[in-house]
Parts: C-alpha cells; sequence; structure tokens
C-alpha cells in the first residue's frame, strides 16, 4: 500500500476526531513555534542590526569609551574621551580619511517661545558627516558645517518630531530655539525615518559638538565617541593600530597598561551580537524541544487511546486483507501526518512572527531554514518514536478479537 | 442433487480432519474436533449451529482468520493451515469476501470508499479501484447511493454496500456471517435474492447461520454440534423453492 493512501487515511481520521486531534497539534504547534518563532525573531533581529552596521561602513570603525554590549557591568569606571582628547586626535590622526566625531546627550528639554517640550528630546553633538554616515536627509534649509564646528556656533538642526511639534505650520529655518535654555537658532529640518520597535528615531536635535561641549559636556560628564574610516577596506586593519597606538598616547597610557577605551568594527559588533542571539536561539531551541518530548508523549497517548477505539476498524480492515505490517504503518503514518501537521501550523505562526518583528524593524526578515529544518526533522522523529508502540499495538491486535469488539 | 445456476466445479476448499483447541488457563477447549469437508466451485453452501456448536471458529478457519490446530485445510489447492500471518492476509484479501452481521462499513468512508477499501490493500491503482467499486455497487443496485456514508444508509443498504466490497476482489468465496442477523425480515429476503442471484451467476457462497428460514435458501446444508459435523447434505427444499423463487430472483433491486 502506498504511503500516500495512508497519509490520506491519516487525514481521514484526524478530521474524524477534530476537537483531539486539535489538541495535539497544538501542543505540537507550540514546541516548534518556540523553536522557529525564536530563530525567526532573532533572525529579523540580525538582519536589522546588520543593516544598521552597514551604514557605518565596512571600512569604518568607532573609538569609544564604553563597549557596544555590556555583558554585565562595567568594571572601573574609565575617565571620559573628552573632546580635547578627541580633537587632538582627530588632528594629528592623518592615516583616516575622516574622522566624524559625536556625542549622546540625553533627557532634553525644548522650549520655543511659550511652548515647553517633556524631557524625552536628545541632542546630537556631531559635526558635517554625522547626517550623511547615519542616512539622514535634510528637508529644509541646510545641515551643520566645518565652520559650525570649528567656530562653536550655536546653531541645530531639528529632527522631524521637533518640527512636527513646535513648527507644524509654519518654517523652522531662522528660529530661535531653547536647548535646557540655551538659545540655539534652527538651520535645517530633517526629513523623517519613522519608528524602529516603536521607537521614534526622529525625536533629536543635532548642534556642533564643539558647541556641545562648551554648554553641556561638564554638566553631563560626557565622553565623545569617534567614528573613523580608513582608506580601503585592505588598509583597516592597520589604521586600527595606528590610530590606537594614538589614542594611547593621547591618553598617556603606560607600557603594558590595558586599553582604556574600546575599539569597535562592524565586523566585532556582527560577533559580539551574533553570540548573544546564538544563546538566545539555543534558548529557545532548548525550551521547544522540552515541549515536544511533552507533545510527543500526548501523541503516544492520544494514539493509545485511537488504538482501542478503532479496535474494530482495526478488524475489519485486517479481516478484507490488511497485514500487520499495513496496520502498523497506518498507525505511525497518522502520528507522523499529526506532528507535521502541528509542524506546519507551528512554523507558519513562527515566521509569521518573524516577519512581523522584520516588519516593526522596517526590513524583510529571512525564513529561518536551519530551524525550520531541523523542526520537520524532529517531528518526524517524535511521530515515529511515539507512533510507534501505539502502531505497534494495532497490528498484534487479532482479527476475530478485534471484529468481535464493542 | 440439489439445481444449480452453473454446474458444480473443482474444489475450491478442502479440510482433513481438522481441529482447533483454544487453551484457557488451566482448561482447553475443543471447538472443532477432526472435521473434513470439501467445498467445490459454484457450491451455495450453508453452515449451521448452536451458538457454541464452534461454527463460528469452522467459520473463522474457512475465512483464513484462524489456523487449525491440527489437520489440513487447502484452499484452492494451497495448504493454509502453515501460511503465515502475511500469506493469509492475502488470501483474505483477494480470494475471500466477507459478509458480516454487523456489516463492518467503515463509518467515516462513503459507499465507494468502503468498497474500494479490500482493492487499496491489493495495490491497485486509485482510478482502477474507484472503477472496480462502482462497478461492484452497480452489482448490488446501489448506483444511486456511492457517495452516502453507511449512516445515511437504511440496514439493507448498508449490507448491500458490505456485499459490493465482498465482490469487488472478484473472490473464490464469498463468507457470509449471518447477513440477515440484524435485518428485518423482508429486507432480509432481499438480501437472500441477492445472494441467489450472486450464486446464479456462478459465485461460490458459503452461509453462516443459526436460522432455518436463512439456510434453507443454501443448496447443501451443513449442521454443527459440538465441534463436529453433524450432518451434510443437501437441501430438500430446494427444489421447490428454486423453482417458485427463480422468476423474482432477478435482479433484486431496493
Amino acid at each position: 500500500m502506498q504511503v500516500t493512501e495512508s497519509v490520506r487515511m491519516a487525514i481521514g481520521a484526524i478530521r474524524a476526531n477534530k476537537l483531539r486531534a486539535g489538541l495535539t497539534l497544538l501542543s505540537i504547534s507550540i514546541g516548534v513555534f518556540a523553536i522557529v518563532g525564536v530563530a525567526a525573531a532573532v533572525g529579523a533581529l540580525t538582519a536589522s542590526i546588520d543593516k544598521q552596521l552597514e551604514s557605518l561602513g565596512r571600512s569604518t570603525f568607532i573609538i569609544q569609551r564604553d563597549p557596544a554590549f555590556a555583558m554585565g557591568g562595567v568594571g572601573d569606571r574609565r575617565a571620559q574621551i573628552t573632546l580635547r582628547q578627541a580633537m587632538d586626535f582627530k588632528n594629528r590622526f592623518t592615516a583616516a580619511q575622516e574622522v566624524s566625531l559625536t556625542n549622546f546627550i540625553g533627557g532634553v528639554v525644548i522650549k520655543f517661545e511659550e511652548k515647553s517640550s517633556d524631557p524625552t528630546f536628545f541632542i546630537v553633538g556631531g559635526d558635517e558627516s554625522y547626517l550623511p554616515t547615519n542616512d539622514f536627509t535634510v528637508e529644509e534649509g541646510r545641515s551643520i558645517d566645518p565652520m559650525d564646528v570649528q567656530n562653536g556656533s550655536d546653531v541645530v538642526v531639528i529632527g522631524a518630531d521637533v518640527a512636527n511639534k513646535f513648527f507644524s505650520q509654519r518654517s523652522a529655518i531662522g528660529k530661535q530655539i531653547k536647548l535646557n535654555g540655551y538659545p540655539y537658532t534652527v538651520v535645517g529640518v530633517l526629513q523623517s525615518k519613522g519608528a524602529v520597535f516603536g521607537q521614534s528615531q526622529d525625536n533629536f536635535v543635532l548642534i556642533p559638538i564643539t558647541s556641545a561641549a562648551r554648554r553641556f559636556f561638564d554638566e553631563w560628564g560626557s565622553s565623545v565617541s569617534m567614528a573613523i574610516r580608513a582608506p580601503s577596506i585592505e588598509t583597516l586593519e592597520e589604521t586600527m593600530d595606528q590610530a590606537i597606538g594614538l589614542m594611547r598616547i593621547i591618553r598617556r597610557l603606560d607600557i603594558g597598561k590595558e586599553n582604556d577605551f574600546e575599539v569597535i568594527t562592524n565586523e566585532s559588533l556582527s560577533e559580539t551580537f551574533g553570540g548573544i542571539t546564538k544563546y538566545v536561539s539555543w534558548f529557545g531551541a532548548i525550551c521547544g524541544g522540552f515541549a515536544l518530548l511533552a507533545a510527543g508523549i500526548g501523541i503516544m497517548n492520544i494514539m493509545l487511546v485511537s488504538v482501542k477505539e478503532r479496535t474494530r476498524e482495526i478488524g475489519i480492515r485486517k479481516a478484507i486483507g490488511a497485514t500487520s505490517g499495513n496496520i502498523l504503518s497506518q498507525f505511525i503514518i497518522e502520528a507522523v501526518t499529526l506532528c507535521q501537521l502541528g509542524a506546519l501550523i507551528g512554523i507558519g505562526i513562527g515566521v509569521g512572527m518573524g516577519l512581523a518583528v522584520g516588519a516593526l524593524l522596517g526590513i524583510v526578515a529571512p525564513i529561518p531554514w536551519g530551524s525550520v529544518g531541523i523542526s520537520v526533522g524532529i517531528c518526524l522523529l517524535i511521530g515515529v518514536v511515539f507512533g510507534s508502540f501505539p502502531a505497534w499495538k494495532a497490528s498484534q491486535l487479532d482479527p476475530i478479537e478485534a471484529l468481535r469488539y464493542e | 442433487m440439489a439445481p444449480q445456476a452453473t454446474s458444480i466445479g473443482e474444489p475450491i476448499i478442502e479440510i482433513h480432519h481438522v481441529s482447533r483447541r483454544y487453551v484457557m488457563g488451566a482448561e482447553t477447549i475443543h471447538a472443532l474436533r477432526d472435521v473434513s469437508l470439501t467445498i467445490r466451485r459454484n457450491e451455495y453452501v450453508a453452515i449451521m449451529g448452536p451458538s457454541g456448536s464452534g461454527k463460528s471458529t469452522l467459520m473463522n478457519i474457512i475465512g483464513c482468520l484462524d489456523t487449525p490446530s491440527g489437520g489440513d485445510y487447502f484452499f484452492e489447492g494451497e495448504l493454509v493451515s502453515k501460511m503465515s500471518d502475511n500469506e493469509l492476509a492475502q488470501i483474505r484479501n483477494q480470494q475471500i469476501g466477507f459478509v458480516f452481521q454487523t456489516f463492518n462499513l467503515l463509518a467515516r468512508n462513503d459507499a465507494v470508499k468502503n468498497v474500494e477499501l479490500p482493492l487499496v490493500y491489493a495495490g491497485i491503482s486509485r482510478q482502477e479501484r474507484q472503477e472496480r467499486a462502482v462497478e461492484a455497487l452497480r452489482q448490488v443496485a446501489l448506483e444511486d447511493r456511492m457517495t452516502h456514508k453507511p449512516n445515511e444508509l437504511s440496514g439493507g443498504q448498508r449490507q448491500r454496500v458490505a456485499i459490493a466490497r465482498a465482490l469487488v476482489t472478484r473472490p473464490s468465496i464469498i463468507l457470509a456471517d449471518e447477513p440477515t442477523g440484524n435485518l428485518d425480515t423482508a429486507t432480509g429476503i432481499d438480501i437472500m435474492r441477492l445472494f441467489e442471484d450472486l450464486w446464479r451467476k456462478g459465485n461460490t457462497i458459503i452461509l453462516v447461520t443459526h436460522e432455518e428460514d436463512v439456510a434453507r435458501n443454501a443448496a447443501r446444508i451443513i449442521r454443527v454440534r459440538d465441534g463436529k459435523i453433524e450432518s451434510d447434505a443437501p437441501n430438500p427444499n430446494r427444489i421447490q423453492m428454486a423453482a417458485t423463487a427463480a422468476p423474482t430472483t432477478a435482479p433484486a433491486t431496493p
């Protein structure tokens, strides 16, 4: 008897007991969902972060005080990288094609005329390369230019959220707004980039880092981060070595002392993040594995009940010519079909979740084929392993006894 | 001799000194003791006996659902008493058409699917299965009930589906166990007419029953008691029965 025929029979049997089969499917689906869903969500997250890292460029690296992902607490507090040190570095470091300085100050109150905001905005202290590097486009007016940075001018480019809040109907250019009480003149408005994870990307203002240092650094204890672009990917390593050397001189580190700053590349970020996501994926897989084990026992239980209930059917089938092998394979295939239907649902929901997370992050999430394959494989195994005993019991029924069964 | 629709042919079933013992705890039950009989092609035989007589055991052995403890059983010249379970399943599938008292149809499947089932185990292709099932249902005058499920059919119609299922493999014998036991008298007569018709078309029919009225339809009656054959003789009423029944037997309609 062909497998297709058995699968058809199995589907018929499952349809005859929709509720029971449904509940069993559910337990399988949950297990598969844990495996595929977590993998899909992690995949979406990874893809999103890779995309963001790409904007950094492969020949660019960052020097900043703290690591990008802190696993546990940061040990000893490191001294901040001051603007003076950063400017010193920028002036002396000739190996780089470009050095861009950035600094973030959070919880800023913005005020225009009588209207005042909650302290939910942040200030980016940057230079002329901040906007292009981070993929922002000026909608109206201009960006800050090298002269602004050199002079420490009190000019500001405002994000779309700020513009909407204070200048919904009119032009913001030339207006004076107050950042934590300090007056700045608006020279540009940015195009909106939308939200990531419900988190707006437009709720900031950009001012020259020199101005930020003068106004806010002492008060905020801020540290400058430096994005350094090597002339090419080939010279990245060399440029990094030179940058570290120069930074050690500027930071006055003795030989033998460890760096008191972090060097972050696209790759090292990916690696760090990949390490974290690997644990998360494994965690999902282990949870899913246990769920599937429990589901497998459920499958065995349901199949045993099913064999008992269908004793007469088994008798009929045997009487009209089914061999023990036919009955054995029929019930194993039924268990496997049940498992695979559950897997299908779990995969559907899991991949759906991945796509949803991806949509939130503004990317098309990759389908985690590896996890899908593993899930299908595990479900096949579970169907065979936990379906075998009930199927074997069914196949060993005596046709005469089975036909008499009420 | 009883009249035959076609002439009696070669032996299909040859049972020589067959016995069947069951061990139940400390007790050994002798369900059959030294039974011998021969059934030839196109015979119409009734096996009669009260419950506990051993007629069911005899039927199970004839139907290859059970194997004897002693003696030889040849089916179409082949020794089946030493066959493996799989070989027995194949004989049941291809050589024997079972008809049961309780119909034993699969509730979830419609008439065509039920009739197809033996062909599934015979490994026949989907299309041929369907064609043959439809043909078999036509033989029992159920062509307008093809897609009905058992619970949408009357008792008589269900038994007709079961008979179609028994016919579909073109078996050597049709083995009917109390085929009218669950039917009212009129429907029972209807079903017996169908058997009559099938017999006249050349089928070999073995009827297992405890009812005299039913057994009277057969051309030969074997009486079983205490595990032994009590009598085995042509049916004396058969000549008259056939003469009166013949004009009305032709295709029974529901």
